[in-house]
């Protein structure tokens, strides 16, 4: 019986059928033996004409009889359901079997096709393997992950029966039960997969991939190959179960930032926009529209043509009268893929951008000069400066700035120095430009102190004083990849050409020159057309320090003078306010993390989460926890030094307690609303602006040649296309014989009706002998 | 009338017998002397035509009344009336016992055996019966009373069929007890030796005697629409073979063709009627496309 479950889809039908094949042989044998008698006259003729044809009778009657036999084990295999390929017999068989299903409930199986999505055929697949298993009770075990959770199971190790479809009928209601908008790993979804079907030794083992099978997954992914390959060797049958045949056209939104750092109320704020076409075929005339706090703004983007594979990007200017946090959206028409037809971004609009100038001489016009290219109609650029001397360091919280220069400063007593390093460290910006105040050994002391300091590099003992070579068209500035420079490069903007810098301070002679060689994370964005650094840049902490070696004003070179001064600086300031990624700008799935300090808020925190048919409030109780990294919390939103949030120096009176809250749940894309309320019982808000990831528009889908190309010649290992399910019931099993079987019977009934009707005496009507 | 009369004459038969005899009147000349068309000229009372005298007629048939009138010798030719002797020689061989249309070939032939002798004592015709397996079984003597037909239609039924036929034997045996020439009717399926058959048949044609042969062979032996698994056995002790019918019947055909072509042949040969009859067939039938046939025979014979 064993061999005949490895040849047939209905064994017993075999074993039983087996003894078929005799059947003509007996009827032929029964004809021999039960025959009609007659007494006939006329033998001499009949005996002779059996002589004469004797043999070809023989031969005929073989033949025949050697047909009908074909044509019952013909018939026999058909029924019986011959199978060449065991590894094709039905899923359900009598023996224990434990299914684990990996059911992949990314993004991208949100995409509709028609009326169906790919998460609706998966859930489907997954029913209509429970309903199979349902008819052997006692027989088959379920297991289903979600690609998203693998760790934790929806469904553990549960017998298969009436009560489970049933369960399932209406818990996998796509209506009900969706899908994430996040990207998922399936390398970890086959790992704990794999682990609970090697943990289990008893009974067949299946693993059931359930997934829209994205080329940006699946395509050439040698580590998944290599998991289903590990699961296989070990006897485990994996089913790739595709849920989705082929992506449709689809326009997302990919791009929506812009330096939102610097956003001041009444200010344009210049946003980039990016659609991109994941389709195969050109598309016109797109129209974005731009919402602002959910009200949809005049502005509209129009991109004329969007080729395929193409991100066109284009920019927006949006202005915001009036301070505060504002929510801005760029949403396209609905496609089947509606996912990523909209892209949210968080703008916190403040109503002026402080800045502090320090001048180390108050009689010098350094500051001014500085403060006329940043601010000159602060209306204009949003920036409102203040001039002060080194004093402030020590007077004022420094986190009021966005950003410090620290012009012609030599160097700074201890305490306004360590409240400068905290500043630059928690995030803050500094620029530093030299000047005739500065002394070599001071500044080194104060300053760089062997690279542990602010400074990007040890001066000095002097500047040096260039000659003003007349005869020389080089130009002395040399502008390297800087963001502060990006306007100003190119061969139609010469404003750069004309600086002159007559005087600079030298890098002390044992500092490296060249970065590469160098090795630290300074990095050269100016140099002196004798190769000397004019402008050198270091991170500090989560902050920046640029240094420049030149005075900010006319006195050592005459780029205040020039018009790419202001351009520079603006462009300057912004790169350092938007230093590093917006953090309030997200993957949708990443945790919303708050570390609070105990000193400045109550543990009373309010989420107020986006929803499918609006926003849902949550209110959280935010937890005392000992804030074992501080340094990790500068990764956090609240390490802005901007943002009330941060432990700064003054805040740190209760310890290093923290008030600690987090929210994990933040699947949905939207702008995510935090309100904390301070000891003073002032409410502030934070936005953060969570998005599908941009890898979940690409839709294409690998095709099945390329994935079994992937996953190699692993035996055990099977594709199912979308919306078969014919498997599951072992429908096609010996398919590919099917046909072959079908032609032959075909032709088995033909040869044996010809050769029957040969045999067989067909007289023409009326013909007898006379 | 007896049971056994009844059997070999049914009164339908009866029936059909007197309208043949009318229409053998209106035909003219029969084979039967007096109301039939004599082959033969010779001495009789009806005159047929003169023929001018040549040495070596017998001057005992000049007519002197034309020698008076014309000087010239003329011989009267008459058409010759002449008491027919009619023997019927019936095969009651075992394999005459075959038939498969509700009656058997031996019953059809001596159906045939009755029917003829009481067409032919009705013309007070001399008829006899000879009837035959491997030998003569019983043999009722010339004669034209009217008896004669209770003796004839006794003999038919006298002997059962049971044994092989030897036809050759028995055709020798009939020829020479038949000093005078007559009619030899046979009627028989020949399934016997062939040798002897024909060589029977030329014997009765040397000795002059005029041979008609009743050829019995049953639907199914001259169709062989038999089908399914069939084990046939033989008649006469022919052997047996058990085959599927279908699958042989081409071949039984193209014998059975072979054999009566082989008949046919030699009865053309040797001027002898010949017809095959089938039981299924109704004897006026037989009769009338029998008398039709030997008249052909006659007239052709006499130009």
């Amino acid at each position: 019986m064993t061999w005949l479950s490895s040849l047939f889809f209905n064994p017993s039908i075999a074993l039983v059928g087996a003894g078929l094949i005799a059947v003509p042989v007996i009827i032929h044998l029964i004809n021999r033996v039960r025959y009609r008698r007659v007494q006939f006259a006329a033998m001499e003729f009949l005996l002779q004409a059996q002589q004469r044809n004797r043999q070809r009778l023989l031969i005929e009657q073989l033949l025949l009889l050697l047909l009908r036999t074909l044509i019952v084990l013909a018939l026999l295999l058909l029924i019986s359901r011959l199978v060449l390929d065991p590894s094709q017999f039905a899923l359900f068989r009598d023996s224990r079997t434990h299914h684990v299903v990996l059911l992949d409930d990314s993004a991208s199986t949100r995409e509709r096709r028609g009326e169906t999505t790919a998460w609706s055929e998966g859930l489907a697949v997954i029913r209509k393997l429970a309903a199979e298993g349902a008819r052997r009770p006692q027989t088959q075990r379920l297991t289903v992950l979600l690609a998203s959770r693998p760790n934790q199971p929806l469904i553990t190790d549960r017998d298969v029966n009436q009560p489970l479809v049933e369960e399932l009928a209406s818990r996998f209601d796509p209506a009900s039960f969706l899908p994430t908008h996040q990207r998922v790993d399936f390398a970890a979804g086959l790992q704990s997969a794999g682990n609970l079907l090697l943990a289990d030794k008893a009974g067949v083992r299946e693993l059931h991939v359930v997934s829209d099978f994205r080329s940006r997954d699946w395509n050439d992914q040698k580590p998944l190959a290599s998991q289903i390959e590990t699961l296989a060797k070990a006897d485990v049958s994996v089913h790739l179960i595709r849920t989705t045949p082929m992506a449709g056209p689809n326009l997302a939104v990919t791009r929506l930032d812009g330096a939102v750092a610097t956003a001041a109320a009444g200010v344009p704020l210049r946003l980039t926009t990016g659609v991109t076409n994941f389709g195969t075929e050109v598309a016109t005339d797109v129209r974005a529209s731009v919402y602002d706090n959910g009200v949809k703004t005049p502005a509209t983007v129009i991109f004329d043509r969007i080729e395929p594979g193409v991100e066109v990007l284009h920019e927006v200017d949006l202005q915001f009268p009036s301070p505060g946090r504002r929510r801005v959206e760029i949403r396209l028409d609905t496609d089947n893929y509606p996912v990523d037809n909209v892209r949210y971004l968080s703008v916190d609009v403040s109503a002026a951008i402080p800045i502090l100038i320090v001048d180390g001489d108050p009689a010098g016009d350094a500051a001014s000069y500085v403060a006329d290219a940043l601010a000159a109609d602060p209306a204009a650029t949003g920036l409102q400066t203040t001039i002060e001397n080194a004093d402030i360091l020590r007077r004022r919280p420094l986190d009021n700035y966005r950003l410090i220069y620290l012009l012609n400063v030599g160097e700074l007593p201890p305490d306004s120095l360590d409240y400068l390093e905290k500043y630059v460290r928690r995030g803050g910006a500094l620029v530093m430009a030299v000047g005739n105040s500065v002394r070599g050994d001071a500044f080194n002391r104060t300053f760089h102190r062997e690279g542990s300091g602010l400074a990007p590099l040890p001066l000095g003992s002097a500047p040096v004083e260039f000659v003003l070579d007349v005869t020389s068209s080089e130009p002395d500035l040399k502008a390297g990849d800087h963001p502060a420079f990006t306007i100003l490069q190119g061969d139609d903007n010469p404003f750069l050409d004309a600086v002159h810098i007559h005087k600079l301070f030298e890098p002390s002679p044992e500092w490296v020159s060249d970065d590469l060689a160098r090795g630290d994370s300074s990095k050269t964005i100016a140099r002196h057309k004798s190769g000397r650094p004019v402008m050198i840049e270091k991170p500090f902490g989560a902050g920046r320090v640029t240094l420049l070696l030149t005075t900010a004003h006319p006195e050592w070179n005459d780029w205040a003078l020039n018009p790419s001064y202001v351009v520079f600086q603006l462009d300057l300031v912004k790169s350092l306010i938007s230093n590093g990624p917006n953090q309030s700008l997200r993957i949708v799935g990443e945790p919303i993390r708050l570390s609070l300090d105990p000193a400045t808020y109550t543990d009373q925190v309010e989420l107020s989460v986006p929803e499918a048919d609006g926003q849902r409030t949550l209110r959280l109780q935010a937890a005392p926890q000992q804030d074992a990294a501080p340094a990790a919390t500068a990764n956090q939103p609240a390490a802005n030094p901007a943002d009330p949030a941060p432990a700064t120096p003054e805040a740190s009176a209760s310890g290093n307690i923290r008030l600690v809250v987090e929210q994990k749940e933040t699947d949905t894309p939207g702008i995510y609303t935090v309100r904390l309320t301070t000891q003073n019982q002032i409410s502030e808000e934070r936005l953060y602006a969570y998005n599908v990831p941009l890898e979940e528009s690409s839709l294409a889908v690998i095709p099945t040649d390329s994935l079994r190309k992937t996953m190699g010649n692993t035996e055990r290992v099977y594709i199912h296309e979308a919306g078969e399910l014919s498997w599951v019931e072992g429908e096609e099993a010996g398919s590919e014989i099917r046909t072959l079987l079908l032609a032959a019977l075909i032709l088995l009934l033909l040869a044996e009706q010809w050769l029957g009707y040969r045999l067989s005496y067909h007289p023409a009507k009326g013909q007898v002998a006379r | 009338m007896t049971q056994d009369s009844r059997r070999f004459l049914p009164p339908e038969a009866i029936a059909r017998v007197a309208r043949l005899e009318i229409l053998a009147r209106n035909v003219v000349e029969g084979f039967l002397n007096g109301m039939h068309r004599s082959p033969y000229f010779g001495q009789s009372v009806e005159f047929a035509q003169h023929r001018e005298y040549v040495s070596g007629d017998d001057l005992r048939r000049i007519d002197w009344k034309a020698w008076s009138k014309t000087d010239k010798y003329y011989i009267k030719q008459y058409e010759e009336e002449t008491n027919l002797r009619t023997t019927l020689v019936v095969d009651l061989s075992e394999s005459m016992l075959f038939g498969t249309q509700g009656k058997t070939k031996h019953e059809f032939a001596t159906q045939i055996a009755a029917v003829l002798s009481l067409l032919l004592l009705k013309q007070h015709d001399a008829v006899s019966l000879v009837t035959f397996d491997d030998q003569i079984r019983s043999r009722i003597p010339m004669s034209s009373k009217k008896t004669q037909l209770l003796d004839i239609l006794n003999g038919l039924a006298s002997e059962a069929p049971a044994k092989k036929t030897n036809l050759g034997n028995i055709l020798a045996q009939v020829a020479d007890q038949e000093s005078r020439k007559g009619l030899i009717i046979i009627v028989s399926d020949l399934l016997a030796d062939r040798d002897g058959l024909l060589k029977g048949l030329r014997l009765l044609r040397f000795r002059g005697h005029d041979v008609m042969l009743f050829h019995v062979l049953d639907d199914a032996e001259l169709d062989f629409e038999f089908s399914g698994p069939t084990k046939f056995e033989g008649l006469e002790d022919a052997g047996e073979l058990v085959c599927d019918p279908r699958s042989l019947r081409e071949g039984y055909l193209a014998a059975m063709q072979a054999f009566l072509d082989e008949i046919r042949k030699h009865c053309a040969k040797f001027v002898i009627d010949y017809q095959i009859v089938r039981p299924s067939e109704n004897l006026d039938a037989v009769l009338l496309h029998y008398m039709n046939h030997r008249m052909g025979m006659h007239q052709s014979q006499r130009s």
